[in-house]
């Protein structure tokens, strides 16, 4: 029987009819709930040697290779609350004349992403089951409402089957004793016999059941409660049920919250929804000509939200990399997705993440670890490249919020790291060039690899800016010099001029080589590629890597496509090419949404491994607002430059409330009467700087109407034979800075936002 | 109705299968290797996925593996690959004998694919 799956939250719509049976996900920060959109759990989780870490069996280290290392095989999913999972799946029955009716396969399943549905309908009952996680407690709330449509009444027992699994996650290192389970009071306790003082989980309903039945079943333990219920012709019923898991304080706190929350269903799920639609639909606005974009933008930010995380006081907060599999704390992940975060104004848990990581790469003399377990344990201690991307992302975070006490935190874990741990332990010859993995854990290749030479030489760049930020000119001089020398030399010795490509590695004896890896992009996402040898890489790409889906992994060799290279590839082909390519390629992305699982950011394009993959949304957002938008934010000096890369088949596209510092701007952009760039500063304390950069053609005159010219400084620029007008201003706040650029002329006029809605001439 | 079963059509061989495999009743679909394949399985959901991974580069096309078996919908589904008894082959049958995994080590013909089908049907029932 095919199940309707429907995406309803606010303006984000799906419908599908599915044959087979798709996950679903929703989470608080300190809980999650995994499973089937039928209300089953199917087993989940693969983890074994080999994969861990994405590298063949052959290359993985004996600490990699541990006995116990898949006992999560088939548990990632039911309900986690890290570092511990509480439960293992429950459902409900309806026994009616000595008929059982069990609720595990639902006739439709509509996800609000803050909550879910799920509709079972036979016989004249229509009962739905609505799932959701209370933000910030780890509570799962399940409200049963059973309406009876038949012409009389119906007597029956309605019957909550639970199975408990109180299991430590994935090398969290703590104990897993038996789960011992009693009944209290019309509750169900459950509590972990290794950690009785730590670790338990409590579920029931308000109502005492009629009966209670404990047992065992594949080694766990079952509860079953059944309640009598009365329903006269087109009544209904409504039960709540609550489980709350608690890995701190054990089964006496679980008991004190569960009698807060119980009666506190209907309000918390309305405080759940508000919640999101505040995350998701205020603050940073999207808008483009392209609806599909509109929604992939919602969607994404809804992704992030979900993906958000707080395992304290274990690992503290951050985000889930992956779901089913990957919720552990990843460094390349984390900084792949800083730039997302940032520009949907994600800022406290970018930070939070930032500096969690941070803490960890203090201990680890600056190096940056691939993986974190949720227990806090350092599981893979991180590749050649975690260490320079976490400055680059640090340094990201600065530029958008001008956090200077954050940046006095990092900096010294980000020099050592980055200056000192990377030549020492990786720089096995003494060339500058990183030996070991990268982002790409393939045998075969040279042992210097493109991705994290280019990921490195960005990140001294990085320093410099930051030594720069901190005051320390001595120190900037020095890395800058380090940086171009590196720079020089990828060009040098990486270029293959035959092949208008950057090898993606190196071998022992220098020489280039090339097996096809998408990292052949990262010189153009990265900047280190002239603009020459850059257009002519990208250009080559797009014929030969580029499918219908995107970017695949290895040419000729592996066509699967991975959100991450065609993410990469399109801030690439935004730095130095084409924007409708790399628009192209944001759709790619998207696409994600509307295969499986409808609403979710996959991690292969169309479909495959996690079903949630951070980075996915966090790409997109990054490519959609700062891509298209070319925006360069540098909130310490109160300054933002935009430079629109508005793909040629958009008729507009406008950004609201984008957080720079202590400013909110807007940007608009329209060419329905030649071609219209303004900038309204929203809010803010004192004067904003802006610098907008408009692609013209050769011969372009402008005009400032403006009283005085000195307030808006122009000039023209030409960088890799394309055109530029440049305008440099200062705003206030309720002003609007308008450019219009129509048959060789670009006019540039200051708005005043006037309170009362009407507009008058400022400048 | 017959046993079905999803071929993965990475090389040549594997299209004599597909007709040997419906000469004797099996209900044969036939997917492409490529980004599409994890798609087409589902829609399909076969009773047994075959491949042959004999082609090089081995250690790429052992990937599909994770992707097929970390769909909820497929982990379960044996899956029968043609492979050449490397270190690394030899580790992932030992870690996957329990989530249906049946590797012959090749070179591998019509009969040995045919065989491992039956033993992987019978072994999943």
């Amino acid at each position: 029987m095919a199940r309707e799956q429907i995406l309803d939250f606010g303006t984000i719509k799906g419908r599908r009819l599915d044959d087979i049976d798709l996950l679903y996900f929703i989470s608080g920060k300190r809980l999650y709930e995994i499973g089937s959109q039928s209300g089953e759990y199917p087993p989940l989780g693969w983890r074994r040697p080999g994969f861990l870490v994405g590298k063949p069996i052959g290359v993985v280290g004996a600490a990699e290779r541990p006995e116990q290392a898949a006992h999560l095989l088939s548990e990632m999913g039911g309900v986690w609350a890290h570092p511990t999972k509480a439960i293992e799946s429950f459902y409900f029955s309806i026994t009616e004349d000595d008929e059982t009716w069990v609720l595990k396969n639902s006739d439709t399943f509509v996800n609000h992403l803050a909550y879910v549905d799920f509709v079972f309908k036979r016989n004249g009952f229509e009962v739905t089951r609505t799932d959701f996680v209370v933000e910030d407690l780890p509570a799962l709330f399940a409200l049963v409402r059973i309406v009876n449509r038949r012409e009389h009444a119906a007597l029956f027992k309605l019957n909550f089957l639970t199975m408990v699994n109180i299991l430590p996650s994935w090398f969290s290192g703590l104990p897993n004793g038996d789960d011992i389970v009693f009944y209290d009071n019309g509750r169900a306790i459950a509590y972990d016999s290794k950690r009785p003082e730590h670790w338990a989980v409590v579920f029931g309903t308000k109502a005492r059941p009629e009966s209670e039945q404990f047992g065992e079943q594949d080694g766990r333990k079952t509860v079953k409660f059944t309640y009598g219920i009365n329903l006269g012709a087109g009544e209904e019923a409504f039960l709540p049920f609550l489980f709350i898991a608690e890995n701190q304080r054990g089964y006496p706190e679980a008991i004190h919250r569960f009698n807060l929350l119980i009666g506190q269903g209907q309000q918390l799920l309305q405080d759940k929804i508000a919640y999101y639609e505040e995350k998701v639909f205020s603050g940073v606005r999207f808008d483009c000509s392209d609806p599909w974009h509109t929604m992939a933008f919602y969607t994404a930010k809804a992704n992030l939200v979900m993906l958000t995380a707080d395992v304290t006081p274990y690992v503290g907060r951050y985000l889930y990399a992956g779901i089913p599999e990957y919720v552990q704390f990843f460094g390349t992940d984390t900084a792949y997705s800083i730039p997302g975060l940032m520009v949907v104004d994600y800022w406290d848990i970018a930070k939070d993440a930032l500096l969690g990581l941070a803490s960890y790469g203090d201990k680890l003399c600056g190096r940056i670890p691939h993986e974190i377990s949720t227990g806090g344990r350092v599981f893979h201690p991180g590749n050649t490249q975690e260490t320079p991307q976490y400055t680059i992302a640090a340094w990201n975070y600065f530029k958008w919020t001008g956090d200077r006490v954050f940046l006095e935190d990092v900096y010294p874990i980000c020099a050592m790291g980055v200056l000192d741990y990377v030549p020492a332990h990786w720089d096995v010859d003494l060339d500058y060039y990183p030996d070991g993995n990268g982002v790409v854990e393939r045998t075969g290749m040279g042992s210097e690899k493109l991705d994290s030479i280019c990921y490195f030489t960005r990140a001294i760049y990085c320093l410099a800016d930051m030594a720069e930020a901190l005051g320390s000119a001595s120190d900037r001089e020095r890395y800058l010099q380090l940086a171009d020398d590196l720079k020089d030399a990828i060009n040098a010795d990486w270029w293959i001029e035959e092949d208008a490509l950057y090898a993606d590695s190196l071998n022992d004896d220098h020489s280039p080589r090339s097996d096809g890896h998408w990292t052949i992009a990262v010189p153009m996402e990265t900047g280190m590629a002239p603009p020459d040898r850059a257009v002519r890489s990208l250009e080559r790409i797009r014929r030969e890597w580029v499918n219908r889906w995107g970017m695949v992994h290895t040419k000729d060799k592996e066509d699967f496509v991975w959100t991450l290279p065609t993410g990469v590839l399109a801030m690439a082909e935004f730095r130095y090419g084409d924007p409708d390519f790399a628009v192209r390629l944001l759709r790619n992305i998207t696409e994600t949404t509307e295969t499986g699982t409808l609403g979710t950011y996959k991690e292969l394009i169309p479909e495959g491994l996690s079903f949630m993959q951070l980075w996915s949304p966090a790409m997109y957002l990054q490519g959609l607002i700062e891509g298209v938008f070319g925006l360069r934010p540098e909130a310490k000096d109160n300054f933002l430059e935009v430079s629109p890369k508005i793909p040629s088949y958009w008729e507009h596209a406008e950004i609201e409330n984008l957080r720079v510092g202590e400013h909110r701007v807007s940007i608009f952009c329209d060419r329905t009467q030649g071609e219209k760039t303004s900038v309204a500063y929203v809010s803010g304390r004192g004067r904003f700087k802006c610098r907008l950069k408009l692609p013209v053609e050769a011969q372009t005159r402008v005009l400032r109407k403006v009283k005085n010219k000195e307030m808006v400084k122009c000039r023209k620029e030409t960088v890799a034979g394309r055109h530029y007008v440049v305008f440099d201003f200062e705003m206030e706040p309720a002003q609007r800075v308008e450019a219009t650029y129509v048959r060789g002329k670009v006019t540039l006029e200051i708005k005043q936002e006037a309170s009362d809605g009407n507009e008058g001439s400022g400048g | 109705m017959g046993t079905k079963v999803a071929v993965v059509d990475g090389e040549p061989a594997m299209h004599e299968l597909a007709d040997r495999l419906e000469t004797e009743n099996y209900e044969v679909s036939l997917c492409p290797f490529d980004a599409e394949v994890l798609n087409c399985i589902k829609r399909v959901q076969p009773d047994v996925v075959v491949m042959d991974l004999s082609g090089p580069p081995e250690a790429l096309g052992l990937n599909i593996i994770p992707i097929i078996k970390t769909d909820p919908t497929l982990s379960v589904t044996p899956l029968v690959i043609c492979t050449s008894p490397t270190p690394e082959v030899e580790q992932l049958v030992k870690q996957l004998a329990r989530v249906g995994l049946y590797v012959i080590r090749g070179p591998c013909g019509v009969d040995e694919f045919i065989n491992a089908i039956e033993q992987a049907v019978s072994e999943g029932k």
